[in-house]
């Protein structure tokens, strides 16, 4: 079968980059007016922080290595597999909506296996939560990508394609990251992520940790029983279970790595160090900590 | 012969009207008459997660006017997609050009929490400014 990706395509990423990034200084000049309003101070630590991450994410990392190296590694998958999947417009539909689920499985993985977490921990490791928050990029979210989307290019679909909805869900929620919207309409906050529930996504209460994975919809999040509204009754903290404390982009990088070796190296077993490196973020064994150890040992607590 | 841009001009049309809904602020806010809720539901604001990026990128990119009939004369002719993807480009720029310069106005007004409001007093003037600083730069191009 002939199939090439047509060349408007990558127009179309181009345009729609420059659309959407200035659409993004517009919101970041936004959120800078607003606080001179509110005589906050415009930069506060942690969104020069997220302003370095996003110095050294898209225009460098990003552009010239990661998302490279995610599509070449799809690319082998797309080359090792006899399905195809067109690109007309009825199947952009099935694009849109295969793009998201690989979004959604991307981002679970991201925050539910301790190793890839230890990455996206960077992203939700600020304690204040507005426009820049979304800067804060992580250097191997292309790992996890690629596990992800794998399946989905084993069925067909176009890797390039499928990257591209991952970009635009990203550069999409930047506008969802402010405090400083309320609700929408209640079909639109069941329906898209939103402020309002990608706050619930950013929150370390144990109510909502682990919470609203989708990119644009949160249609994934209700079939696989991760959605969760915010609840008035519990407001937002902010950050990481073990916050970082500090604004400085090293520390913030190593945070998260420092926790996780410090558990690998204190694993009495092999299955132990294991599960250290693949289990879920908090479910696993901590060191020093002798509940979490003989938990991990012997089962729950309480469990014969 | 069936023109899909004539498909897509008739969605942006509805879209337009959802935005101006948008504009108008408060004033439009409930509206009884359902034909009318229905013409400007904010549903028809979806496409725009798409056609507003790509109108802008557009427009700043030199590709198309950000000026509406421009817009139209360069989509219809200059570029002989025909009249409808004309009047396609010209709705979508349209729009771009009312959401650059005033929605993200509304949307702050409209959703704001009650203690964020009153940062709100000067932002008409800083969206206007700096929407059209934008909406110049393109137009230069």
């Amino acid at each position: 079968m002939n199939f090439e990706l047509p060349l408007h395509i990558i127009d179309i990423f181009k345009i729609w980059g420059v659309g959407s990034g200035i659409a993004l200084v517009f919101a970041l000049f936004s959120e800078m007016f607003l606080r001179r309003q509110e005589k906050q101070k415009l930069l506060p630590k942690d969104a020069i922080a997220n302003a370095v991450f996003f110095s050294f994410g898209p225009p460098l990392l990003e552009a010239v290595i990661t998302n490279a190296l995610l599509i070449a590694a799809l690319f082998v998958v797309f080359q090792l597999t006899p399905l195809r999947v067109s690109i007309t417009p009825w199947t952009l539909v099935l694009y849109f909506l295969v793009g998201e689920f690989s979004f959604y499985w991307a981002h679970r993985l991201g925050h539910e296996v301790r190793i890839l977490w230890c990455d996206h921990s960077i992203h939700h490791s600020s304690q204040e939560y507005d426009v820049t928050t979304n800067l804060r990029h992580t250097p191997f979210m292309f790992l996890y990508r690629v596990i992800a989307y794998a399946p989905a290019v084993a069925l067909g679909f176009h890797p390039v394609l499928l990257v591209m909805f991952a970009i635009n869900a990203s550069a999409f929620q930047t506008f969802c990251h402010t405090q400083r919207l309320g609700r929408f309409a209640p079909w639109f906050e069941k329906t898209f992520v939103t402020p309002s529930n990608h706050i619930v996504h950013h929150a370390c209460n144990p109510e909502y940790l682990d919470k609203n994975y989708g990119g644009l919809l949160v249609l994934w999040d209700r079939v696989f029983g991760t959605y969760q509204p915010l609840l008035d009754t519990v407001p937002a903290k902010f950050g990481i279970t073990k916050q970082v404390n500090s604004s400085n982009p090293v520390t913030i990088v190593t945070h998260e790595f420092k926790n996780l070796w410090r558990d690998f190296s204190a694993a009495p077993t092999w299955r132990l160090k294991f599960g250290v490196v693949f289990g879920k973020p908090g479910k696993t064994f901590e060191a020093g900590d002798k509940n979490k150890v003989a938990e991990a040992i012997n089962g729950p607590l309480g469990a014969n | 012969m069936f023109d899909w841009y004539a498909v897509g001009a008739l969605i942006l049309l509805f879209s337009l009207f959802s935005t101006l809904r948008l504009a108008i602020g408060e004033r439009a806010r409930v509206v009884t008459n359902p034909v009318l809720a229905a013409l400007t539901h904010s549903a028809w604001l979806l496409p725009l997660l798409v056609v507003f990026n790509m109108a802008f990128g557009m427009a700043l990119l030199g590709m198309v006017s950000p000026w509406p009939p421009k817009a139209f004369e360069q989509v219809s002719a200059g570029y002989g997609y025909g009249m409808w993807a004309g009047i396609a480009a010209f709705l979508a720029m349209l729009i771009t050009d009312i959401w650059v310069l005033w929605i993200p106005t509304q949307v702050l007004r409209r959703f704001a929490k009650p203690e964020n409001l009153p940062a709100l007093k000067y932002y008409p003037i800083f969206n206007v400014a700096v929407g059209g600083l934008f909406l110049a730069y393109a137009l230069t191009r």
